[in-house]
């Protein structure tokens, strides 16, 4: 594997890993995805390392795989609830904090926890994200409020964000 | 007040470091060969309907022009209605979606895109060459994977009578990944040049890729990954918005 590749798949494995993460809820999940993601980089990286933000490229393959994942558990959950009892799943060794953000991320519509991802945590701008996620800049701002609207109930307390502020009642 | 930067970076469990990349590149190997196998399918049908046209020509009668798929890259022919060369499966059912009646066919190759007319023959009766036809005036088409085999395709081609653009919906119930990028294509043929999406691009959805007036050709593949249901339209009504049929 050439030097530069390496590097990068370095340096934005831990990224991908970690907004996948909160993209799906699941750690095992988006270390697959993250893998898929560099697996396809590293196929067109002749390509992908003229491009001005390789990175970009890259999260936009991973938005898009987890798209994907989002569909397939959704149809999981439906064929396995009437197959089998909800088990319960084993505790993970993390803050009550991380766990609850997680599952109140959960909750939200995945085109809402897309533009969380990709705004508050990658820090992409509205331009960006409406480009990776290929919506109108409008709607990635709709998203994002509603989005934060969401987590605010969720968690039960404000939630603000350098551009917008969402108050409790 | 918690800020929601904090909240998602204390949201982020422990991730072990490490990377394996010798299985990346195994994979993009993987990859990289399936890729290759998928584009050089048009080539093949080029191959099989010239032979087909060499078996059907009569001695003594006139040439029959029978429209030839042009190889893929091809940016300048106008595009032509596709035949359907092989049988479709037993329980395939396409299912277009518009005010015209889109054409469907099926078959083991990718829809081999924009079809070129060779030239009228010095014969000495000579007759004028048959002008291109346009595929059928629809607002849009909708193709799925079901009733195929692995290695099977299926497309609807149209011509555009409204503005639109393409959705990929996963339509079964059986979990499955969708190989975004290499399961379909959606090729737009406007003004003489084809621009493909869905293809390399991994992107599900799409709005604002098909204007009145051009040539659409949408193609799902059926690779052995897919154990649900797929389904791409293109076209009217077809954009990143479209949650359900």
């Amino acid at each position: 594997m050439e030097d530069d590749l390496a590097e990068f798949c370095r340096q934005e494995r831990r990224r991908l890993v970690a907004a996948l993460v909160l993209m799906c809820g699941s750690l095992p999940m988006a270390e697959d995805l993250a893998q898929e993601t560099l697996a396809r980089v590293c196929r067109d990286w002749k390509r992908i390392r003229r491009l001005e933000a390789p990175g970009a490229y890259a999260h936009r393959v991973a938005v898009n795989l987890a798209t994907s994942a989002f569909r397939r558990r959704a149809a999981e959950r439906r064929a396995s609830a009437r197959l089998d009892p909800p088990a319960h799943a084993a505790p993970e060794p993390d803050s009550a904090t991380a766990i609850a953000v997680r599952d109140a991320l959960q909750r939200l519509r995945p085109e809402q926890r897309k533009v969380l991802v990709l705004r508050y945590f990658l820090g992409y701008s509205v331009a960006d994200t409406a480009n990776v996620l290929t919506m109108p800049e409008g709607t990635v701002k709709t998203h994002a409020l509603r989005g934060l609207s969401t987590l605010r109930g969720i968690l039960g307390t404000s939630v603000t964000a350098a551009d917008m502020e969402v108050r409790g009642a | 007040m918690p800020d929601i930067v904090d909240l998602l970076n204390a949201a982020v469990p422990d991730i072990p470091s490490e990377s394996d990349l010798d299985a990346l590149a195994r994979r993009a190997g993987e990859l990289r060969r399936r890729q290759h196998a998928l584009r050089a399918l048009p080539a093949l049908a080029v191959v099989l309907a010239l032979s087909l046209v060499a078996v059907n020509r009569i001695p003594g009668e006139p040439d029959r022009l029978t429209p030839i798929p042009a190889t893929e890259g091809s940016l300048s022919a106008s595009p032509q209605p596709l035949t359907a060369t092989l049988a479709p499966p037993a329980g395939s059912r396409p299912t277009p979606q518009a005010t015209g009646t889109p054409n469907v066919s099926t078959g083991t190759a990718p829809v081999p895109g924009p079809a070129v007319t060779r030239p009228a023959s010095t014969a000495s009766s000579p007759r004028p060459a048959p002008s291109p036809t346009a595929f059928p005036a629809a607002e849009s088409c909708r193709v799925d994977i079901s009733g195929l085999e692995a290695g099977q395709s299926r497309s609807c081609s149209f011509t555009a009578t409204a503005e639109g653009g393409y959705n990929m919906r996963q339509t079964g119930e059986v979990a499955a990944v969708t190989v975004a990028g290499e399961n379909y294509r959606v090729d737009v043929t406007r003004g003489g040049r084809t621009s493909t999406h869905g293809y390399d691009e991994y992107a599900p959805c799409k709005d604002a890729v098909v204007e009145p007036g051009d040539q659409v050709t949408v193609t799902v593949y059926k690779l052995k990954e897919n154990v649900t249901d797929f389904q791409v339209g293109a076209g009217e009504g077809y954009n990143c918005s479209r949650t359900s049929d």
